[in-house]
């Protein structure tokens, strides 16, 4: 009884692995029909074989652009005009933060002259008796947050959130390293 | 040679006015009109500051004479009984950003922002220091 059904194993696993490699032939073939199955052949054959590997690069093309056109879509070009919405107040500071760190944009006050929005959102919170009891500290906590979003497609293409305790210039130290980060994040490859 | 010369004369004929175009949209001209626009009653400190430091712009109510605008906010934090008591200090802390843009354009041209804490004027001295910083912009310092 067990020889019959370990018969039957191998030859259910035989069928299986026949399957496998006619599908394998038919996309090696030109189709393309099922592209995320290439990678793995071509992975688990690194450089042994000169005709499974051609096929790989062709048919791993797609895979890479679907990877790649998210990434080239989310990069803010230098000279990107932006919108700063408003923050209640904190936009303000936001800008004064580009303009300070000389982030490679230029910030139009129409959203419809612009091509990226940024919004967020900030928060204050004041030093308590207990602090300057204690800390001798009247410095204020800061937290704000912002996004920059393609105004064409709505993609999210930044995001950053600053939390700065005993923040020594308030709103304008977190308006700043926003300001800095979006620097880092413009112009990079 | 002479070719040479040539192309490259027709070459910067043709480049530096693209080169220059966008310096002077960036740039607040000296006696532009400025409008200040509602700040929630800093627009009358920043006014003053403007006049007391004699920055070299023509102050407008009307926002459709005005080549550019004037927005911003101001934040004051008031000393409370904790610091009166423990830190001595009556002084108010000051916070305020203000954005220069070019009415027709839409550009931002200047944006400035000053927190001082313990202000000894209040916001008679930030709105000092916005001026002081639009003045030192406009006469390119």
């Amino acid at each position: 009884m067990s020889r019959k059904l370990c018969i039957f194993a191998i030859a259910i696993l035989g069928f299986g692995s026949l399957c496998a490699f006619s599908q394998t032939n038919g996309a090696a073939a030109g189709n393309g029909s099922a592209p995320t199955q290439d990678p793995a052949p071509a992975s688990a054959a690194p450089a042994n074989n000169a005709t499974p590997n051609q096929p790989a690069p062709a048919a791993s093309a797609p895979a890479n652009n679907k990877i790649s056109t998210p990434l080239n879509a989310t990069k803010i070009p230098s000279g990107s005009k932006i919108y700063v919405a408003q923050m209640g107040g904190f936009e303000n500071y936001v800008t004064a933060g580009i303009l300070k760190k000389k982030v490679p944009v230029s910030i139009v006050a129409d959203r419809d002259k612009a091509e990226y929005e940024i919004h967020g959102t900030a928060e204050t919170e004041k030093a308590g008796w207990a602090k300057m009891l204690f800390l001798g500290s009247q410095n204020t906590n800061e937290q704000a947050s912002i996004q920059v979003q393609e105004i064409k497609t709505g993609n999210v293409v930044f995001a950053y959130s600053v939390n700065k305790l005993n923040s020594a210039r308030g709103k304008q130290s977190a308006g700043e390293a926003i300001g800095k980060h979006l620097n880092e994040a413009i112009g990079k490859d | 040679m002479l070719r040479k010369i040539l192309m490259i004369v027709l070459a910067s004929a043709f480049c530096l006015p693209g080169v220059a175009k966008d310096e002077p949209a960036k740039k607040i001209p000296a006696h532009a009109k400025v409008f200040l626009a509602p700040m929630g009653g800093f627009e009358n400190d920043l006014k003053t500051a403007i006049e007391a430091k004699k920055v070299p712009v023509e102050l407008v109510t009307e926002r459709d004479k005005a080549d550019f605008e004037i927005t911003g906010t101001s934040d004051t934090e008031k000393a409370g009984a904790a610091k009166k008591a423990i830190l001595l200090d009556w002084h108010s802390n000051e916070q305020a950003s203000i954005t220069v843009s070019n009415i027709k354009s839409g550009d931002v041209v200047f944006a400035y922002s000053v927190n001082k804490r313990s202000s000894a004027h209040g916001k008679r001295s930030t709105a000092e220091a916005c001026a002081k910083h639009l003045k030192d912009q406009i006469e390119g310092k």
